[in-house]
């Protein structure tokens, strides 16, 4: 029972009240009145959800854009494990790099099979798309041939009619000419024949028409073979890569090739037939021994990831979080405790709070942008390659802008929301400091920090959000690899898959954002002394 | 020999060319371990009167003294307890006797101060509810703890402010016989603040009447001389105590008479005034 009432304090806590009526199902309280609650609150939304899913499916395929067709929630789906699969290739590229030995050796025989297999699938695929693209052909020529034979014919016949016609009015010219017939005959039988060619040129665009839509009509057969052909070749092409990265660009194999190298330098001291030749051989020494350190310490650079994308993401706006906090909360803090010090900042906020992150993202980069000269020797990034996890971020100029954009943006909820707290301390506690004798920082400590805490959380929960929002944007334009940058570069690449992976983006997005959001409820609920709750 | 004094206290509120005064002309001494309880209407400045004796509030006019030396801040020496608990909400009940303790008794350290705490938490009955927040507990349980808080930092005078008015009757009972129960054990000077005769006929050695504000001022006492300890059931019956209680009742109901026929006088001329038409059109003498 014990548990049960921590479950469901962690939900109402979490702000997932909504799951309160199953678990109080599972431990058999009173169904009827659960199971109703569920039905009401869980089932509904979901059926909801699943409606919204079928509209999308029903609409997207009915709108076709420049960039291809708006994503059903399937294509949204396929981008999703593409990206996934993308992700997974590149870790199993890292470890084969290292392999080395008779894991190796095992491995590449592993692959090896793997690759004979794959090349005799695709080859199999690929013949079924020749006789795929045999069968579209027939039956594409099967639908085109009576139109284009229509088309021949009237073409003909309308070549034919404008041949006449040009006959007439050179006769009917050489009339005008020999003065017979008025110009004015000439010039409306010209007129009439213009219009008779236009409205014949018309029909034959009709038809024409007709035709390019049956030659772009999809074949299913043939797309589908088409898509079966390009994923399984993808598939070898990820083999054969990584056939190389087991062989000739594997590490421990260039190392040996290395030491090998070394050996034979090392041995030409012995035939060295001229002192300048012992010199030449010693500096080769040094340079061969010098790149086998180098290659030691070598690891494969994977090319950045969804995952890696959301890890740089979620770093980067933490960063700028707790920046805008450390420089927030203080500052907000003076601003509640003094008067003064409010009416200074007090034009220093408005002013800047509605400032677009754009504009910020420009100017850090301009400024922030000073201080790193020479970003792979300054301390800053060195200390950042040295920290377990951050150094698989790569942190670079470009993420230390968007961190700064991203505080810049985060700053003001906090600030505002703190001076706002420590403002309206209630004027009894102000008594009882008073009464107790407290000191600055005791008052500070004991009394003004913990009565302004749930207004500081209110406001550190608005400023994650705004950081996340106005990362995602200051990503995409300062090509800091992340989230906002991946949506851009599906924009700018335009691929069959472009759209969808805008969407796929989307939905990852708003998925972190709503994380983050919750994880700052529950620290807002946690410091809240008053049971005011967090709304959702 | 008086203990606590204020000689010809005044205090106003609003800017200059526009000050009410509150309170005027207060003289009031307390002997030492005397139980004086001050008793008026509500808005009479009951509260800027236990302020000004906690040196919450600074005189514009006079002096509040204890043992001879003026009152100028808050002090140990001066435990006051606030009409709405002013419990700290983010501390338990333990945190916040504890942090007043701290304070008020410095050199308390470690399984003492613990002790210590845990001593006056035990005297207001409170001891199982020492882990929990305000938010946790009952109005009476509240006011109790405020009482913990301000007994357990042991000052030398006691001021109350209406420390029962938020409770309901039986709860209020009882907390007032805890805090005689206290009292007599660990005589010291106590100023309470109330608005109920009976309470203060049962509790106070002497009943001081603070008269209808603005310009409030202390009327003369009523000595409360009815043996102690005083027994709830039996005290109804004595007749000192219902001589005292119409006493102090009439006196009081006097003061209201007084104020409404003093209010009666102002009478507010209203200006001559008719209100307008305007369902017909104003602008019939207007030129276009």
């Amino acid at each position: 029972m014990e548990l049960k009432y921590k479950i469901l304090k962690g939900l109402d806590v979490s702000g997932f009240a909504v799951f309160d009526p199953v678990v109080r199902l599972a431990y058999g309280e009173e169904p009827q009145k659960q199971i109703r609650a569920i039905g009401k609150f869980i089932i509904v939304p979901v059926i909801f959800i699943l409606v919204c899913f079928a509209l999308t499916d029903w609409i997207a395929p009915k709108h076709k854009t420049k960039s291809g067709q708006v994503p059903d929630t399937a294509t949204i789906r396929k981008s999703a494990k593409i990206n996934h699969l993308i992700a997974k290739r590149e870790g199993i590229k890292t470890v084969d790099f290292l392999r080395e030995g008779a894991d190796r050796e095992k491995t590449l025989l592993e692959v090896q099979a793997l690759i004979a297999e794959k090349v005799a699938i695709v080859d199999e695929l690929k013949a079924e798309l020749k006789i795929q693209e045999e069968a579209y052909k027939s039956q594409l020529d099967a639908k085109l041939k009576p139109i284009q034979s229509k088309y021949d014919a009237l073409k003909a016949k309308y070549k034919e009619a404008s041949n006449a016609r040009k006959a007439q009015s050179k006769a009917l010219a050489t009339q005008v000419y020999n003065k017979q017939v008025e110009p004015s005959e000439l010039v409306a039988l010209l007129k009439e024949s213009d219009a008779q060619t236009e409205a014949e040129r018309a029909e034959l665009d009709i038809l024409k028409n007709q035709l390019d839509e049956k030659r772009s009509e999809k074949y299913e057969p043939l797309e589908l073979a088409r898509s079966n052909v390009d994923s399984e070749a993808d598939a070898l092409m990820f083999l054969k890569t990584r056939e190389q990265l087991l062989t000739s660009r594997n590490r421990s194999v260039k190392v040996a090739e290395a030491v090998e190298k070394k050996q034979g330098i090392a041995d030409s001291f012995e035939t060295a037939t001229s002192e300048s030749k012992v010199l030449n051989a010693a500096k080769g020494l040094v340079r061969q021994e010098l790149s086998i350190e180098r290659l030691e310490s070598q690891k494969y650079a994977p090319a950045a990831t969804i995952y890696l994308y959301i890890q740089r993401s979620v770093f980067t706006v933490i960063v700028g979080f707790l920046l805008a906090v450390i420089i927030g909360i203080p500052l907000g803090i003076l601003c509640g405790l003094n008067k003064v010090f409010m009416a200074c900042m007090t034009p220093i906020i408005a002013i800047f709070k509605p400032v677009s992150p754009v504009v910020w993202l420009l100017i850090f980069q301009i400024i922030v942008g000073a201080f790193f000269p020479n970003p792979d020797t300054h301390p800053l990034f060195v200390a950042a390659s040295n920290i377990p996890w951050v150094q698989t971020l790569g942190v670079n100029p470009a993420m230390v802008f968007s961190a700064c954009t991203v505080a810049m943006c985060a700053l003001w909820p906090s600030l505002v929301n703190t001076a706002l707290g420590v403002c309206s301390l209630d004027p009894d506690h102000v008594n009882v400091a008073r009464v107790l004798r407290l000191n600055f920082w005791e008052r500070l400590t004991k009394i003004i920090i913990p009565s302004a805490l749930p207004l500081i959380f209110a406001g550190l929960r608005i400023s994650m959000g705004v950081g996340w929002m106005v990362l995602i944007a200051a990503e995409a334009l300062s090509s800091s690899d992340g989230l906002g940058k991946f949506v851009w570069d599906e924009y700018q690449n335009g691929s069959s898959l472009t759209f969808a992976n805008i969407m796929f983006a989307c939905f990852v997005i708003g998925i972190i954002g709503f994380i983050l959001d919750r994880v700052m409820i529950v620290l807002q609920r946690i410091v809240s002394f008053d049971d005011s709750g967090a709304s959702v | 020999m008086s203990f606590l004094e204020m000689k010809n206290v005044s205090l106003g509120f609003g800017p200059y060319d526009n000050r009410t005064e509150v309170l005027k002309d207060i003289n009031l001494s307390v002997k030492e371990n005397e139980f004086v309880a001050i008793i008026g209407f509500s808005g009479a400045g009951k509260s800027t009167l236990i302020s000004l004796l906690a040196g919450l509030t600074q005189p514009d006019k006079g002096q509040v003294t204890i043992g001879g030396k003026v009152i100028k801040e808050p002090s140990p020496r001066l435990g006051i307890m606030f009409q709405n608990y002013s419990l700290l909400p983010w501390l338990t009940v333990y945190e916040n006797i504890e942090l007043a303790v701290r304070q008020a008794l410095p050199k308390l350290k470690g399984k003492e101060l613990v002790e210590h705490v845990e001593r006056y938490v035990g005297m207001v009955s409170l001891t199982p509810a020492l882990k929990k927040t305000p938010a946790e507990l009952s109005g009476g349980m509240r006011q109790r703890a405020s009482l913990a808080r301000t007994l357990a930092m042991q000052p030398e005078v006691l001021l109350l402010d209406e420390p029962l008015s938020a409770l309901d009757a039986l709860t209020r009972a009882n907390i007032q016989d805890e805090i005689i129960r206290i009292w007599e054990n660990d005589k010291r000077t106590v100023v309470m603040i109330t608005n109920d005769v009976e309470e203060a006929l049962f509790m106070a050695d002497r009943i001081i009447p603070l008269t209808i504000g603005p310009e409030a001022t202390l009327a003369d006492p009523f000595l409360v001389e009815i043996d102690r300890p005083r027994n709830r059931a039996e005290v109804n019956n004595n007749d000192t105590y219902k001589k005292l209680k119409l006493d102090v009742t009439n006196y009081l109901i006097g003061l209201n008479d007084e104020t409404k026929k003093s209010k009666a006088k102002i009478e507010i001329e209203m200006p001559d005034v008719q209100p307008l038409d305007l369902s017909k059109p104003l602008s019939k003498n207007v030129q276009v």
